[in-house]
């Protein structure tokens, strides 16, 4: 080691050392020279507040060294400059300094600018005297005028000058700071500023230096432009270009600085890099904030950041500047001058326009222009929701890229170069089509994040438009579109693209191709998803009948179709097929891809959706939570398609009494997604419904109240109107108005749920079947026993009882009607078909399905508020025995005898026969005694009402 | 933003040379310019130096650690005149106190002359090559402990630890100089 490493070794370890430590540091020092210099440097650095910690990057303190180090100028300020009395220095300009002069003829107060001397020479005295000729072509109130220029000594040599009018003022920001003006006031003053840029443009002026300090407010409030100092003439002045070429373009202050003034492109500097400055100007002026800040940063990453930093939409900054007003600044502030407003006064008109309450001319930007800006701030999201959006580019950009390195080969033969040539050209296409939607205005994205949907429905629209010759071309870019479609909870429509999507494949003769065949894959897909679940089942066979020969039993494409096959059945349902179907899948899987793959992880879930429908939870349970910590590796890039998985998982923990667990579950999806979308995209929201569902199981009806209404309204605003996001929320806040016994609003709801879903699904689709039977419901409750009738009566014509699908809502709507006719006093009627109701279950479900004794158990209390006494005890007699021997071994039966003593009681209290009654609540209390659970509130409530009866009763007597 | 070319790689003097020019007439027009703004941070001058530079040079740069090592030379160059020049009117005789209300008041904590920094400078890198190219990368680029690690190829601690080093050492000589 070097003597001088010694020392600074040394220095290192005692600088942080403690004083004792220090001292044995240094003594344990060999060399005595090396312990000297060390000790007399700790010294040193014990300093504070050395002027050399003052060489950091404070601004002010460097500007004070060099401005020392270049030293005032002239020194002492000189008595006259020309005619001109000289009373004091106002600033020193960049090249020059301004003094406050006075003038005898007419007499007053004028600003004389001089160059400094050691620029007096070369480049800076020829822009000196452009400076002089620029303004004296400018004759503007709202600029300050030129009124005179010369030359003076100054001991040494003739020195140029320039004397202005003097604006007795305050730099526009801090105008705005003392006065606090109203935003129109602030808009109009801005206006002025335009007026007189816009005159300077005329004459063929370019400021290149606009900002804040360069606008004084007078003391009637009116701005005056000053400092033409870097201005540069537009257009034809051959001499002032080729000047100021040679003099470099980078003047300006950064923060107004536009890209092109950034990136150095000085043959692209025109009137709209003005345009941009007061883009930058109007938004400090409205929201006290550049949209770009710069502070502090180092400056390579402030230039980075003017080049590619898309500044937060005014609206984000300040919600009332959300609409035309941020149009207006975002117009302003385009990266690219030829997207800017081309002239100040069509800024300055659109302002004027805002003040007129008139529509502007700025469009919000096309949602696909949008999105590419969103895609590449957050890749996650792109990942996502972006399938078809980035697929699309892909498609273009691989083609074309194939085709290129075909033809750099060479290698060739004619037929193939011939096929890659035509593939270009379908690519050309393409890419004329993204482009088209790239440029096409479009007024719904107001400021918002984009949402891709848009993206993919304006792509989709487009495709129709552009590509009419081009089944091709058509067809693969609306398979596309369906698959991001799908991806984005929209069957429907994802379900509409792909067949004609589909048609045009066949036109193009795609359909046998791979990609007509994902695409038909995605259509049997979709069928499930609609609810046509024998129809999926049938598609999915067909295509497993033609992929397996062709791909191989083995192949991925295959192999996923069985999933399909296994997810139709279950839907269909045929349990028991899907059952051999998901067997055999998986164990494929898991031979050809092994147990971790994301592939046969999505394959246990879907086998967990059978176990589901099978009733077993705990399987379900087992299954998922090993393959848990898998399936969130596999996917932490695309949460959202955890979706089916953590659905069921928490279904099967909601079944077995986990509440909390499957709760935890849904929060946490929430915040993946948060953290991997950003709180206001779709996967996000979908997410917080999910968790609704889940809060709505736990009985926590006020924050499934809370989060169905924020998600109703962020569906309401950012989705289709008939988004199924917005008709699940409606449903489910018509659900908890109905808890809390508000029926009109419950009603209203359901109703409004209906309409939309009309819309969006099928006619007959169950969605809409079941809106209609809970709004029935709601009325029922409401005594309207007509209203709930006219709702149920075509339903029951609809439905049919033998397709198992619809069977269980044939169920409820039979019930229902029978409630309404009983409300009507067509007891006859009512009766009968409540008895059915509760006969069809049991035969459906037997006697020993929880279902079945609620069904009973609702029938009973039907008929004891009739004052069907007889009829009330009786539905609930073939019950009793068998749930008295199911209660011994299961909880749920136990907690279901108790109820059903309950309901007998309560019946017998109200045929006032109490000696029954009182034997009706032993038994409940007895079968009470054995629950291990405490009991659930309603049992508790019927314990109350009955106990209360009895005594009623008692007293009557 | 690339300046990444490996086939013309350059002496960091010669792009000094380059940068001088340069950065005087920036350093001379941002006087002034802004009270407080940021063409006054010699991070500002450098950046304006790059972009200036790179209309014409875009290639011609090794990478960031030559580019930023040759500013803060020619940074450090125009202080340095401009000190001289100033000492040069002194010794004129012709230096005479202006009541200004808006002169450029002197910092009361800066008194450092440039001359003796420089001066101490030179003697630090004989001794601490690397500890001086952190200083004057520091004070003369104007760039953060946490910019200067990557281009100097050391870590973050590294560069605190030479920066304590060099302080002191400088602290040292300054006073020396001084007495």
């Amino acid at each position: 080691m070097s003597r001088a490493d010694a020392v600074q070794a040394l220095f290192a370890r005692a600088l942080g050392a403690e004083a004792a430590e220090r001292a044995r540091l240094l003594a344990a020092e060999p060399d005595e020279d090396v312990r000297a210099e060390c000790e007399e440097l700790l010294r040193c650095a014990e300093r504070e507040e050395h002027p050399l910690d003052a060489w950091t990057v404070e601004p002010d303190r460097l500007r004070s060294a060099l401005e020392a180090s270049l030293g005032p100028w002239p020194d002492p300020p000189p008595e006259k400059v020309g005619p001109y009395a000289i009373r004091g220095l106002l600033g020193a300009g960049s090249m020059s300094t301004v003094f406050l002069g006075e003038r005898a003829h007419p007499r007053g107060d004028v600003a004389v600018k001089v160059l400094k001397p050691w620029l007096a020479g070369g480049e800076a005295l020829r822009r000196f005297e452009l400076e002089v000729e620029l303004l004296s072509r400018l004759d503007h109130p709202r600029i300050a005028r030129i009124l005179d220029a010369g030359r003076a000594d100054f001991g040494a040599a003739p020195h140029p000058y320039l004397v202005l009018e003097f604006v007795r003022g305050r730099p526009l920001d801090a105008w705005v700071e003392a006065e606090r003006p109203p935003r129109r006031e602030r808009l109009r003053l801005f206006n002025a500023v335009c007026a007189g840029v816009a005159h300077a443009h005329q004459k063929g002026v370019v400021h290149r230096d606009l900002k804040p300090s360069n606008v004084l407010v007078d003391e009637r409030g009116e701005p005056h432009l000053v400092d033409f100092g870097v201005a540069r003439a537009a257009g034809e002045d051959l001499r002032a270009a080729s000047l100021l070429t040679s003099m470099g373009q980078i003047v300006g202050t950064l923060e107004y600085m536009s890209p092109e003034q950034a990136a150095g492109r000085s043959d692209e500097i025109d009137t709209r890099a003005d345009v941009y400055a007061l883009g930058v100007l109007l938004q400090e002026l409205l929201t006290g904030r550049r949209p770009i800040e710069f502070e502090g940063r180092p400056l390579p990453e402030c230039l980075r950041r003017i080049a590619e930093e898309e500044p937060a939409p005014l609206g984000q900054v300040d919600r009332t500047l959300a609409g035309d007003l941020e149009t207006i600044v975002r117009k302003a502030l385009e990266k690219d001058r030829a997207r800017r407003y081309a002239t100040v006064q069509e800024l300055a008109g659109d302002v004027e326009r805002f003040l007129a309450n008139e529509p502007i001319t700025a469009r919000p930007p096309s949602s696909i222009y949008l999105a590419r800006k969103y895609v590449r701030r957050h890749p996650a999201v792109a990942a996502a929701a972006g399938v078809g959006a980035l697929a699309l580019v892909a498609t273009a950009v691989g083609v074309s890229l194939g085709w290129r390195e075909a033809r750099a080969q060479g290698r060739l033969a004619e037929e193939r170069l011939a096929a890659a040539e035509a593939a270009r050209e379908e690519s050309d296409r393409v890419a004329a089509v993204l482009a088209g939607v790239i440029r096409a205005p479009q007024a719904s994205a107001q400021g918002r994040d984009v949402l891709l949907r848009d993206v993919v429905l304006e792509l989709g629209d487009d495709i129709r438009e552009h590509l009419p010759d081009h089944p091709r071309g058509r067809g693969q870019l609306g398979f596309f579109v369906a698959q991001s479609l799908s991806t984005l909870g929209e069957p429907t429509r994802a379900l509409e693209r792909v067949e004609a999507s589909l048609a045009d494949m066949e036109k193009a003769g795609m359909l046998r191709e791979p990609i007509g065949y994902d695409a038909r894959r995605l259509r049997a897909s979709l069928l499930g998803q609609m609810g046509r679940a024998a129809e999926s089942r049938d598609a999915v066979k067909e295509l497993l009948a033609e992929g397996e020969p062709r791909y191989g039993a083995e192949d991925e494409r295959v192999l996923g179709l069985l999933l399909d096959l296994g997810t139709a059945l279950v839907n269909v349902p045929d349990l028991a097929a899907a059952e051999n179907v998901f067997e055999d899948a998986l164990a494929k899987h898991a031979r050809v891809f092994g147990g971790a793959d994301p592939r046969t992880l999505q394959a246990k879930v879907a086998f967990a959706g059978l176990r589901l429908s099978q009733g077993r939870f705990d399987a379900v349970i087992a299954e998922l939570s090993d393959a848990w910590p898998l399936l969130r590796a596999a996917h932490a890039d695309e949460p959202h398609r955890m979706k089916t998985a953590i659905g069921h998982l928490s279904e099967a923990l909601t079944a077995t009494g986990e509440l909390e667990r499957a709760l935890a579950l849904r929060r946490e999806q929430v915040e993946i997604c948060e953290a991997a979308f950003g709180p206001d995209q779709y996967h996000t929201w979908d997410a917080r419904m999910d968790l609704a569902g889940t809060l709505m199981t736990l009985g926590r009806f006020g924050e499934v109240q809370e989060l169905s209404s924020a998600v109703l309204e962020w569906a309401r605003a950012n989705l289709d109107a008939s988004h199924p996001m917005v008709i699940g929320s409606l449903s489910s806040l018509g659900s908890c108005h109905l808890i809390y016994d508000r029926f009109e609003e419950s009603e209203a709801s359901y109703r409004e749920a209906i309409k939309l879903a009309e819309l969006h699904y099928p006619s007959g689709d169950l969605r809409i079947t079941t809106l209609r039977l809970r709004t029935a419901e709601v009325a029922i409750y409401q005594a309207k026993g007509a209203e709930a009738k006219a709702l149920l009566e075509p339903l029951m014509a609809e439905l049919d009882p033998r397709d198992p699908a619809q069977r269980s809502t044939f169920f409820r709507v039979r019930n229902c009607l029978g409630k309404a006719h009983l409300i009507l006093g067509e007891t006859d009627r009512g009766v009968e078909l409540i008895e059915a109701a509760v006969a069809d279950r049991v035969e459906a479900e037997g006697m020993a399905s929880p279902y079945s004794v609620i069904g009973a158990l609702d029938a009973s209390d039907s008929f004891g508020r009739s004052g069907l006494y007889p009829e009330a005890l009786a539905i609930l007699g073939p019950f009793e025995e068998p749930l008295a021997e199911l209660a011994k071994t299961s909880a749920v039966h136990l907690e279901l005898a108790t109820a059903m003593a309950l309901q007998r009681g309560l019946i017998h209290v109200r045929a006032e026969e109490p000696a029954e009654a009182k034997a009706a609540l032993a038994r409940a209390e007895e079968l009470a005694a054995g629950l291990e659970q405490p009991i659930a509130d309603d049992v508790e409530d019927a314990f109350q009402l009955l106990r209360t009866g009895l005594e009623e009763a008692r007293a009557h007597r | 933003m690339s300046r990444t070319k490996p086939e013309r790689p350059r002496d960091t003097d010669d792009v000094t040379a380059a940068l001088y020019e340069v950065l005087r007439d920036l350093a001379a027009r941002s006087m002034g310019r802004e009270r407080a703004g940021h063409t006054l941070q010699p991070t500002a001058l450098v950046h304006e130096a790059w972009l200036r530079l790179a209309r014409d040079d875009r290639d011609t740069w090794p990478d960031d650690g030559l580019f930023f090592a040759a500013c803060a030379k020619a940074m450090r160059q125009v202080l340095i005149d401009h000190a001289r020049r100033r000492d040069a009117r002194k010794r004129g005789g012709d230096l005479v106190r202006v009541e200004l209300a808006d002169a450029s008041a002197e910092e009361p904590g800066l008194e450092l002359d440039v001359l003796a920094l420089d001066e101490a400078l030179v003697g630090l890198a004989r001794a601490y090559p690397r500890a001086a190219r952190v200083v004057e990368l520091r004070f003369f680029a104007g760039l953060t402990g946490e910019e200067i690690a990557p281009l100097l190829e050391i870590s973050p601690r590294t560069v605190d630890g030479d920066w304590r080093f060099a302080r002191a050492w400088l602290i040292r000589a300054l006073e020396a100089g001084e007495a």
